[in-house]
């Protein structure tokens, strides 16, 4: 209480419009945003300052995510889903003028490795999973399976696998429901059964999960609808345990992953395992931590709330912008594993003595727990917390 | 060899005969008369001369028999005398120096020698018992001299020593060294005492008797030592006192050295009566002795170098030679010597005795080391409180030398360094305290308005070094240097971390001036240690030379600075503080070059904002900074560097003023900023503004504050007004300027009628009738719908947007974000334009005539705004300042100009004020100028009729305006219509027949010839 409140550690200008979406990529070197105006800026974590500007979308942005360490993919409302190539060296050449600075000469675009063009009714994001490792367990970087709502059907969910472009799945909703359109998608292998898992949030409210059986057909496994609103956002926890569900309304609600249909009750709706009423509604861009212990919510009402993810409980509320936001992003915390390893061997203290200044402030940088809120005002506050 | 000896021997003889003889003859003759006399003195000169000559040489041809032959004259001479006054007396004195210093020189004849001793002793200093006259100055050298020489041909005669203590020659002797001693402390020259010193100095050589020399000691140490003492009566010439230094030496060493106290250490037998040299008397004689060095080592502090040098050997060798008996006065001694220590450096050729090898072979020296170090140590602080520098001086060097001995002699102690440490501080904190009633002197008040922080916009100051913090003046130059000395070789450079480290934490929990010194002396250890760490790194590879803990200190020192600068709190920072940290930062980028500019996220601002700092010293620290920071980053210039980092800039500003954390600083440097970047920084500074609204909200009671926030507004309306972006908007060019009507000029007409005749000429050409219907309204809709769809043909997708651009085409491109800005500030001030303070009134209007340029040209935007200022900027006609009043005309004008008709409702419902304010306005004008004294044209009332004039030939060439209104503002400037080209202009463009009669009334047209005609008959013009 008697706490100061906080204050953001830097806030980032150059965006002309509302930022859609923020997201760390290279273990918290850089942070990638995107506004409403399809502008692309990549920004320095260290520097805090942009290493590359361009207009990746005509439209709306409504996802950015990196896919390994050079490779960025867009989403935006030019119903354009776009794979760039965006490695470290690609960077130098780049425009770093930021939109706001509308400079006449045309921006260099980075080199564009995948289109596909897919659906963009209203703004939900894609989401990324790799395919189940190979047999062999060696983990092949360039395969990405993509999930976006389908172009015909809005209930239903295309699955696209990369670099062949082709779709190899539809995701049917919920036959038994009148769910609307789909607002929030997540994909991943299940850890227990391997078998790809898709969670989907409905404009009803409603949110389903599917699972492909080893019969190639997809069963719902778990329906809920705790939210009387869109359901604006959902984010699965890093062991896929649960998933949490944000929506217009100020519900906050927890759902368990099944791992199979014998554990689901087979019934049309499930009750999620816990559902806070926060009474601030409009949260949406709802984020967990990499270490499954906190999670964050972008709100309406220009306040970013923190939760700890096993009780729902409010931790703390973020304000400095002055206006609505929409996009919230922790860094990865990195786990100083690498250090523990090191000092075994006693070259630890070696190490640490040859690092150069430089090195050490990049370091930092790279450790630190960053939370990054995009906002209708065109900026980026990073908080150092927790 | 025999032969020649005896016949060099012969010659001498054959040639001195004569002169003895005939001197001899004389001596026997001399009845006192004046021939006689006279013939003396020839005789006796003529005698020296050959003395001189011939027999100046030391080959034993002049030997003692040939001395005692010369001798026999003279003595005759000196027999007859009864006092030794005249310059007979001296020339044999003369003789006789020569015959005891070649002659006698291997031998001498003791009864002769206890004569002449008498006989010397008596020509100096007189007979005991009778006054007599002061011997001649240079009877008394040459007498010296030859008691000098005679003690020598005793010391080496058979005998001669012991004939001397005998019981009969003692009281003889012991009134000799009386009257040398005397000769020393009040010789009449500097000749006379060197002379009497080496006189005395044959007595200690040649007396070997101990019990003698014991009973000479007292009175002699007393002598020299009065000698030795320094006094202001008497100043004594550089070779006396080290020639006083060296017989002392002698002295004690042949009597007290070790070699010699031993034996009486042994023989402990009481019943010896005769021997004198007891135990106790032992313990008295140095007790005394003591007493007497201690007089005797203030010569330390004499300015020249030799005698520094002898009494530095002095102390060396009695330390060396009397280590056990003077053990007392070891302390004093070392002291000394520590302080004279490499006061012999020049001569480095000779490798002396110095006081470290010294303490290597007695340990016990080693204490008294660290003792006296322990005491100078502890004195610090009480010696930095004085005024005098010079003391001040010495004693730092004197520490920093004994650091090294310590060093060298591995003495170092963790207490002593502590201690080092805390009398440093001390010093450094008394140091402060003395200076800082001056501190209190230089703070003057500080106007927040003026520009200081713009001096790197402007002045291109380019120092590059501080101006020191401590010790300031140009007096403490030397102690300051001799300070930092001592730092730079505090121990090694483990040490000198840790105590950088201990001060730093030290720091931390402090207060006041212990605070300010204590970071001080830490921020010049870390320097110091970094300079090593670099001569280092010359030799080694950076591994080895690379050292955490200096990093780490590095770090934390750099922290700590950065958190004193970030401090805005004024009352809580002392500038001194702020100024050190300010070195440490630019430390900090010499350090780290180039890698320094990622530290400029965190740093830049701080450093920046003290730009804007009351204390001129501190802005002065400031830019110097800058200057090194950017240097050292690769920058050109300090403002280069700030455009380059502004970002970081505006971060910290918009932070600090999001948490209404506002230092009257912050607005300077945003000037500055964005003074230096222009225009494409207001882009990043709309959360700026917004925070300054708040806090405008919020402090509106604060004056000052609001003041220079307004200031920065105002500049941002300033800088954006130069903004591209609005120039590149304004599609079309907005001229209100209203033009004269033009009438129909000849040729117009012309052509008009000509056009006219050509129609009625031209006949319609021939055309078919139609052979189909007209198309219907429909079927054309319907025919441009359908290639519409062809182009849409190509996919339901493409569909959309195509009809979102076009819609967004139709719709008017939002102003952009400067024009926002610049807007929202307009609008913003007028809740302002009552402030109390006239100044900000009036650069409200300012700010609004500015805005109005720059904002015209989007009309939309730009109406609303002047209908929601205009009420209260119309007020301002009316304020009580007279400034206020004139700026508020210019901002009027610029409305009229820039918004044009629009003003005419506007206009009307004011004018009759407007008109009453102006009238008034006038009437004082011309009462100024009627007045005595008046300042014409300057006046206030004149100025503010000035404004009021140029507003109405504003409204009258851009809004357009009723013609009973024309008419007042024609009756209000009749007067200037004439005599004012712009009135006139302004009022012609409206009615120039109305100016024309005006002008008339006023008798001021020219005179118009009545035209004549014939016929006719025109009415004059009246």
């Amino acid at each position: 209480m008697s706490l100061p409140p906080a204050q953001p550690a830097y806030i980032l200008r150059g965006h002309a419009a509302q930022i859609h979406c923020v997201s760390f990529m290279r273990q918290n070197m850089r942070l990638v945003t995107g506004d409403a105006d399809g502008w692309i800026v990549i920004w320095s974590l260290a520097t805090k300052r942009a290493v590359a500007v361009w207009r990746a979308h005509e439209g709306t942005l409504l996802g950015a995510r990196s896919w390994g360490s050079d490779k960025l993919i867009t989403h935006g409302k030019d119903y354009k889903l776009i794979v760039w190539k965006f490695s470290e060296e690609d960077e130098s050449g780049m425009s770093v003028v930021l939109p706001v600075d509308t400079s006449p000469e045309p921006r260099k675009q980075p080199w564009l490795l995948h289109i596909l063009m897919v659906n963009t009714m209203n703004f939900c994001s894609f989401a990324q999973c790799t395919p189940e490792p190979s047999p062999e367990g060696t983990v092949i970087d360039d395969r990405l399976l993509v999930a976006v709502p389908n172009t015909k059907s809005s209930e239903t969910v295309d699955i696209f696998h990369l670099p062949s472009c082709d779709r190899i799945h539809t995701v049917p909703g919920n036959p038994k429901i009148k769910c609307g359109m789909i607002m929030a998608i997540a994909i991943f292998t299940h850890p227990e059964t391997a078998l790809l898992t898709v969670i989907v949030g409905y404009e009803s409210g409603h949110t389903v999960l599917s699972q492909l059986t080893l019969s190639q057909t997809w069963q719902v496994l778990y329906t809920s609808q705790p939210h009387s609103q869109p359901i604006l956002s959902l984010d699965v926890s890093p062991l896929k345990e649960f998933y949490l569900t944000s929506s217009a309304d100020a519900v906050i609600a927890k759902h368990p992953i099944p791992s199979s249909s014998q554990d689901s009750i087979l019934s049309i709706q499930n009750m999620p395992l816990k559902s806070v009423q926060t009474k601030h509604s409009g949260q949406q861009g709802l984020r967990m931590r990499d270490d499954g212990k906190i999670f964050a919510t972008a709100g309406w009402d220009s306040r970013v709330r923190v939760y700890d993810a096993r009780g729902v409980k409010e931790l703390a509320v973020l304000k400095w912008h002055k206006e609505g936001c929409y996009a919230v992003s922790f860094a990865d915390v990195i786990k100083t594993e690498t250090e523990k390893e090191q000092s075994k061997n006693g070259a630890l203290v070696e190490m640490i003595g040859k690092m150069t200044v430089r090195e050490e402030r990049l370091r930092a940088t790279q450790m630190a727990h960053w939370l990054a809120v995009g906002s209708k005002d065109g900026k980026v506050s990073l908080w150092d917390i927790y | 060899m025999e032969t020649r000896d005896r016949s060099s021997r012969n010659d001498l003889f054959q040639e001195l005969k004569p002169h003895c003889i005939e001197l001899s003859q004389l001596a026997l003759r001399d009845d006192g008369s004046a021939t006689s006399s006279k013939a003396l003195v020839e005789s006796t000169n003529k005698l020296l001369k050959v003395l001189q000559e011939k027999c100046q040489r030391s080959d034993g041809v002049f030997d003692e028999k040939l001395a005692d032959y010369v001798f026999f004259p003279l003595s005759q001479i000196l027999r007859r005398k009864q006092k030794y006054t005249d310059s007979l007396s001296e020339l044999t004195i003369k003789c006789l120096k020569i015959l005891l210093e070649y002659g006698w020189r291997m031998r001498i004849s003791l009864d002769l020698a206890k004569q002449l001793l008498i006989l010397l002793t008596f020509v100096v200093g007189g007979v005991p018992g009778q006054t007599s006259t002061p011997p001649l100055e240079e009877l008394v050298i040459e007498a010296y001299g030859a008691l000098a020489a005679l003690f020598r041909d005793l010391a080496v005669t058979p005998g001669g020593a012991s004939v001397l203590v005998e019981p009969g020659t003692i009281p003889a002797l012991g009134h000799c060294v009386t009257v040398l001693l005397d000769g020393i402390t009040d010789g009449p020259s500097q000749e006379a005492q060197l002379q009497a010193l080496s006189a005395l100095n044959a007595v200690w050589h040649c007396v070997k008797d101990p019990q003698a020399l014991s009973s000479f000691l007292p009175g002699t140490i007393s002598g020299l030592t009065k000698a030795l003492t320094p006094r202001t009566s008497i100043r004594r010439s550089r070779k006396t006192l080290v020639n006083a230094l060296e017989v002392l030496q002698n002295v004690l060493v042949s009597i007290l050295s070790d070699l010699r106290t031993r034996n009486i250490k042994d023989i402990e037998d009481p019943n010896i009566e005769k021997n004198a040299l007891t135990k106790s008397w032992l313990k008295a004689t140095t007790g005394q002795i003591k007493l007497a060095l201690s007089n005797i080592i203030k010569l330390r502090k004499h300015e020249s170098t030799d005698v520094l040098i002898a009494l530095n050997q002095l102390c060396l060798t009695i330390l060396n030679e009397c280590h056990d008996t003077l053990s007392e006065s070891a302390s004093i001694l070392v002291e000394t010597c520590m302080i004279l220590d490499g006061v012999d450096a020049e001569d480095g050729v000779l490798r002396k005795t110095s006081l470290t090898d010294l303490a290597m072979i007695h340990p016990d020296l080693g204490d008294s080391i660290k003792g006296t170090v322990y005491n100078w140590v502890t004195s610090l602080p009480r010696v930095m409180q004085a005024n005098d520098e010079e003391v001040k001086q010495s004693t730092l060097r004197r520490l920093s030398k004994a650091r090294e001995l310590l060093v060298s002699l591995n003495l170092e102690s963790s207490i002593l360094e502590d201690t080092l440490a805390t009398s440093l501080r001390d010093g450094v904190t008394v140091t402060l305290a003395s200076s800082s009633p001056l501190k209190a002197l230089q703070e003057v008040e500080f106007d927040l308005n003026s520009q200081a922080a713009l001096i790197l916009t402007t002045d291109n100051a380019l120092s590059m070094s501080f101006h020191p913090i401590i010790l300031a003046e140009e007096s403490q130059k030397q102690t300051r240097s001799q300070l930092l000395n001592l730092l730079s070789n505090l121990g090694t450079r483990e040490s000198q971390i840790s105590m950088a480290g201990e001060m730093l934490e030290y720091a931390r929990g402090a207060s006041g001036l212990s605070l300010v010194s204590a970071f001080w002396l830490s921020s010049q250890l870390v320097r110091t240690t970094a300079a090593k760490n670099q001569e280092l790194d010359e030799f080694f590879t950076s591994a080895v030379a690379f050292s955490d803990e200096q990093e780490a200190i590095n770090q934390e020192i750099f922290s700590y600075s950065l958190s004193i600068l970030s401090e805005v709190d004024e009352r809580r920072s002392d500038w001194q503080l702020q100024a050190i940290a300010l070195e440490v930062v630019a430390d900090t980028a010499l350090r780290l070059k180039e890698d320094f500019r990622l530290e400029l996220i965190d740093a830049l601002y701080p450093v920046a904002q003290l730009l804007g700092s009351p204390n001129g010293r501190l802005r002065e620290h400031a830019i110097t900074c800058l200057n090194i920071v950017s240097k050292a980053c690769g920058y050109v210039n300090a403002s280069d560097m700030i455009v380059d980092n502004v970002d970081y800039m505006v971060n910290a500003i918009s932070l600090r003023l999001n948490t209404f954390n506002i230092s009257p600083q912050a607005p300077q440097v945003l000037i500055m900023m964005i003074r230096l970047t222009g225009p494409s920084l207001l882009l990043y500074l709309d959360d700026v503004v917004e925070s300054i609204f708040a806090a405008l909200d919020n402090f509106h009671g604060y004056q000052r504050l609001v003041d220079i926030l307004f200031s920065v507004l105002g500049e941002i309306v300033a800088v954006g007004s130069t903004s591209e972006q609005l120039q590149i908007e304004s599609g079309k060019d907005t001229d209100h300027r209203k033009k004269r009507l033009q009438g129909p000029t000849i040729e117009e007409i012309v052509a008009l009628l000509e056009k006219k005749a050509k129609i009625e000429d031209e006949s319609l050409a021939h055309e078919d009738f139609p052979r189909a219907p007209w198309k219907d309204a429909k079927t054309l809709l319907d025919e441009a719908d359908a290639l519409t769809e062809g182009e849409n043909l190509e996919g339901d997708e493409r569909k959309e947007p195509k009809q979102e651009q076009s819609s967004i085409e139709v719709q008017k491109a939002p102003p952009t974000k400067i024009y926002t800005m610049v807007q929202s500030i307009a609008r913003l001030g007028q809740h302002y334009l009552t402030n109390q303070s006239p100044v900000l009134r009036a650069r409200l209007l300012g700010l609004v005539s500015i805005a109005c340029k720059t904002l015209c040209n989007n009309e939309d935007e730009f109406l609303p705004l002047i209908n929601d200022i205009w009420p209260t900027v119309v007020n301002r006609l009316y304020d009580d300042e007279p400034f206020v009043v004139i700026a508020t005309t210019d901002a009027l004008g610029e409305i009229c100009r820039s918004a044009g008709d629009f003003m005419t409702t506007r206009m009307q419902t004011e004018w009759s004020d407007m008109m009453k304010m102006a009238r008034q306005s006038r009437g004082k004008a011309a009462a100024e100028k009627r007045g005595a004294g008046s300042r014409g044209i300057y006046s206030q009332v004149n100025q503010v009729w000035e404004g009021v004039v140029g507003l109405f030939i504003a409204v009258l060439e851009y809004v357009r305006i009723d013609d009973d209104m024309f008419d007042e503002v024609v009756e209000l400037l009749e007067d200037l219509i004439p005599v004012r080209r712009d009135v006139h202009d302004a009022l012609s463009v409206v009615n120039p027949d109305a100016v024309w009669l005006a002008m008339q009334m006023a008798g001021k047209n020219e005179k118009l010839d009545r035209p004549v005609l014939e016929g006719y008959e025109f009415a004059p013009l009246e």
